[in-house]
């Protein structure tokens, strides 16, 4: 078969009517798929988090309502963990930044998008003879835009609404919702404040202040201050 | 969303108190090693004059003075050992193991050089 044949054929038509289902169905998939991922994500995060001591967090993750209607709490597991740990300049941090986490889920959301854009055109894989290779075909797929499309006049009929703008929704919608998630890390970080003392310990400045063969410290007193150290490390 | 592990921080900061907690206790070792020596020291310098061999009459005044007076510093001496043998109780309180046995015995032989 030649080009001029396949232009006037009916298989044309019939690959082009195949081409819109396959692009229909990839819609109605990917726009499943894209909510299911944002929803199973916020259903993570809490509805508030209640930071009261380096011990004690609250996190509500249901209404008063739904749980009288599910008749019980549920119990929520964590999606990430994160170590908090004394950094270089002897200052509490965790061991990845929570903008860190933030980014790798919407890198995985547009990713996901991503790699839907390289399907190739039915006729592009069956006519490889009429269709050459060095151009490829791909199936029209939603992409996420860079940003949020503008709304069509309603009184201009002629004009439709960008089809990619419910991504960019469902985007904004994790994004916002991931990012006020992270603030109350901070918040925690700031119960470690009390252990400021502690970080700002040398010991080995103190023990080159103690070991004085001039001034030797009185037993008595190194007594009382290695039980209270002792005591010390035992409640942290 | 987020778990937080508090472990390594708490064990940082531990680490530091009793870092400087085992450092204290070395120290009392030492303040203890080095009272026993002192006191021992001070003994054998008695036991040295007393047992000297008198060349002459006036030597052997000398002595016989010195011995009258050991009494008294024995007794003086007996509040150092006192004083030394509470640091040694301190480090029994803390479980201390000296690193040279021979440190741990000088408690006894001290205790018992008057």
């Amino acid at each position: 078969m030649n080009r001029e044949a396949y232009e006037q054929g009916k298989l044309k038509k019939f690959l082009t009517q195949t081409k819109f289902i396959m692009q229909d169905t990839l819609m109605d998939m990917t726009r499943g798929s894209v909510k299911r991922y944002v929803d199973s994500v916020l259903d993570f995060l809490p509805l508030t988090v209640a930071v009261k001591s380096t011990a004690e967090v609250t996190n509500m993750y249901y209404s008063q309502e739904e749980i009288k209607r599910m008749g019980a709490d549920k119990v929520k597991f964590p999606l990430f963990r994160v170590d908090l740990e004394l950094g270089d300049d002897n200052r509490p941090q965790y061991s990845s930044e929570a903008s860190d986490v933030c980014s790798r889920i919407l890198e995985t959301f547009k990713k996901g998008l991503s790699s839907l854009s390289d399907i190739t055109q039915l006729e592009q894989k069956l006519l490889p003879h009429l269709f050459k290779s060095s151009t490829k075909m791909f199936l029209k797929v939603p992409v996420k835009p860079e940003e949020m499309p503008e709304k069509p006049d309603p009184e201009n009929k002629k004009l439709l609404p960008d089809e990619n703008a419910w991504v960019y929704e469902e985007f904004m919608r994790l994004r916002s919702k991931i990012f006020e998630s992270v603030d109350p890390l901070a918040d925690y970080l700031k119960t470690y404040d009390q252990f400021q003392s502690d970080y700002n310990l040398d010991p080995d400045a103190e023990i080159a202040k103690m070991d004085d063969e001039e001034n030797p410290p009185e037993p008595d007193a190194l007594r009382r201050d290695v039980l209270m150290r002792r005591q010390r490390a035992q409640k942290l | 969303m987020f778990q937080i592990d508090c472990k390594s921080i708490r064990t940082t900061l531990a680490e530091k108190h009793l870092k400087i907690a085992k450092a204290e206790v070395e120290l009392i070792a030492k303040q203890a090693r080095l009272n026993a020596n002192k006191i021992m020291l001070e003994f054998d310098n008695k036991d040295l004059k007393i047992i000297a061999v008198p060349l002459n009459i006036e030597e052997l005044s000398e002595i016989k003075t010195y011995m009258s007076q050991v009494p008294n510093e024995i007794e003086k001496l007996g509040m150092e050992i006192k004083k030394c043998t509470d640091i040694y109780d301190m480090l029994n309180e803390f479980q201390y193991a000296f690193p040279d046995e021979d440190d741990a015995d000088k408690r006894w032989r001290m205790f018992g050089s008057p």
